[in-house]
């Protein structure tokens, strides 16, 4: 089974050393400035992330590849809104006008769910899982009614278990395969045929996964997360903050 | 032989609409002592290991660590008996290496510097120091059930019971296991273990436990038993160990 695009690689850079907690608060404060920047901040913070991705042993093409079907949903969010914006008509496909309006929006929406991916690449391949889950915690903690020890370990489970549901589901198709189950055209009945045994198989594998849990002692009354300081935090927060604002305002 | 770990008197467990369970068991575990738990499947190995470990509750009967009931002190049934389960992939919680055998110190409410302290020490052990940072995904067989076993050793329990500690591994795997589990009773640590194949391990076990339709059928001496294990759908060994024979 491989590594998922998002696993933690250590390396000693300084975004590797900061305090996670810094780390989700820029990651936080970026994300939402994505949601009004425009093309170019956009392709400035896209080029920026890439380099330091490129730091953390990421280089743009491998990163591009890891991403290959959000890319694929991205193109499909791009030609919908091509098609579904009014405007100046670019080309007709289809008796169906592709604008430039719907061209110009649907490359932005793309761009600025692209940028928010590769936050949080960044954020994940330079963070311990476990640091994630401290810092969620930590953030949590103020809510009220959010058991936030709970919620953490329901994350790191999250994050623990997709590869391996993604693994069964391959396994059941394969075997699937083997008995001729493509010569079955109706998408429906494929459907159902995978997603009972895969969640017959995913029921059991949690079944068990609480059984080992509860003899290894789980309790909310864990050991609280360790987070270790660079010094290098505030400067960290405040260059994000700049970011964010140059992201907004131009 | 000292003070018993663990006694367990008539213990009856019994799963509704079946003919599986285990019923009126009585057995002490000592320790230092390596004890094998053989017998074909559904003779009730698995159900007596839960007991150990206070995962199943008794029908009737009760099973005593240090002579208090587990199924009232769970945390202690816990803390005295870690158990390594068949399955290693469902057993493995943390993203990375270190951060799985943290797991379970983490639970018990350890300071940091402890926590750090075990695993480090649980990673020397288990020869899993240079694997400290990998994903659990990215390990061979052998190597996740090495590291299902640190999980376990991390915890400092005075009793390791491994489930099937073989099954699914291929050959380098069951040597390289095999040379922890042999590690581990030179440092004088107890272990139970529920085995098909007695064959690789009845050379280390001083104390073999034969379970037919979930009643003790034999507990003896591994060498008074090597006869008698295939009328019990246990294969006869050919050999001591594996380990000798290596």
């Amino acid at each position: 089974m491989g590594v998922t695009p998002f696993a933690y690689t250590p390396s000693t850079t300084s975004i590797q050393r900061a305090d996670a907690r810094c780390k989700l608060f820029c990651l936080s404060v970026l994300s939402i400035a994505t949601l009004s920047a425009g093309f170019i901040p956009l392709a400035v913070l896209i080029a920026l992330l890439f380099g330091l991705l490129t730091l953390e042993q990421k280089s743009p093409g491998r990163v591009l590849l890891e991403l290959k079907y959000f890319c694929l949903l991205l193109f499909f969010v791009l030609a919908a809104r091509a098609v579904t914006t009014p405007g100046d008509p670019v080309v007709v496909f289809l008796n169906t006008d592709v604008t430039r309006q719907g061209l110009l929006d649907g490359t932005l929406i793309c761009l600025r769910f692209f940028a928010v991916m590769l936050l949080g690449m960044l954020f994940t391949c330079t963070t311990r899982p476990s640091l994630v889950k401290g810092a969620v915690e930590w953030f949590l903690r103020p809510v009220p009614l959010i058991p936030e020890k709970r919620a953490a370990v329901m994350i790191t489970l999250f994050l623990r278990f997709l590869p391996l549901v993604l693994k069964q589901a391959h396994e059941i198709r394969q075997a699937q395969q083997a008995r001729c189950s493509d010569l079955k055209k109706n998408p429906v009945t494929r459907a159902v045929n995978l997603a009972v045994p895969l969640l017959k198989k995913t029921f059991t594998a949690a079944d068990r996964l609480a059984i080992a849990m509860a003899s290894r002692s789980y309790s909310e009354q864990r050991t609280d997360p360790e987070f270790s300081r660079s010094g290098q935090e505030k400067k960290i927060c405040c260059t994000a903050l700049f970011l964010a604002g140059l992201l907004v305002v131009m | 032989m000292g003070n018993p770990i663990i006694e367990i008197n008539h213990l009856t467990h019994t799963y509704p609409g079946s003919r599986a369970g285990i019923f009126h068991v009585n057995l002490t575990v000592s320790r230092g002592e390596f004890i094998i738990l053989a017998g074909k499947n559904g003779s009730g190995k698995t159900t007596l290991l839960r007991h150990l470990n206070a995962l199943l509750s008794p029908d009737s009967g009760e099973v005593l660590v240090h002579g208090k009931d587990a199924a009232k002190k769970p945390t202690l049934a816990r803390r005295t008996t870690g158990m390594v389960f068949q399955d290693a992939d469902t057993q493995i919680v943390g993203e990375t290496v270190y951060d799985d055998i943290a797991f379970g110190p983490e639970n018990l409410g350890l300071p940091r510097s402890d926590i750090h302290r075990r695993v480090s020490a649980a990673l020397e052990t288990l020869g899993l120091a240079g694997l400290k940072e990998r994903t659990p995904a990215t390990l061979s067989g052998g190597e996740k059930r090495r590291l299902a076993i640190a999980g376990v050793i991390a915890m400092d329990p005075e009793i390791i019971v491994l489930d099937e500690p073989f099954s699914n591994l291929d050959y380098p795997g069951v040597l390289d296991l095999l040379a922890c589990i042999e590690a581990l009773q030179r440092d004088g640590q107890t272990i139970i273990m529920a085995i098909h194949d007695i064959e690789k391990v009845i050379g280390l076990a001083t104390r073999m436990i034969i379970m037919d339709q979930g009643r003790i059928a034999h507990d003896d001496k591994p060498e008074n038993l090597t006869e008698t294990v295939a009328a019990f759908g246990v294969r006869k060994p050919e050999q001591r160990s594996l380990v000798q024979w290596e």
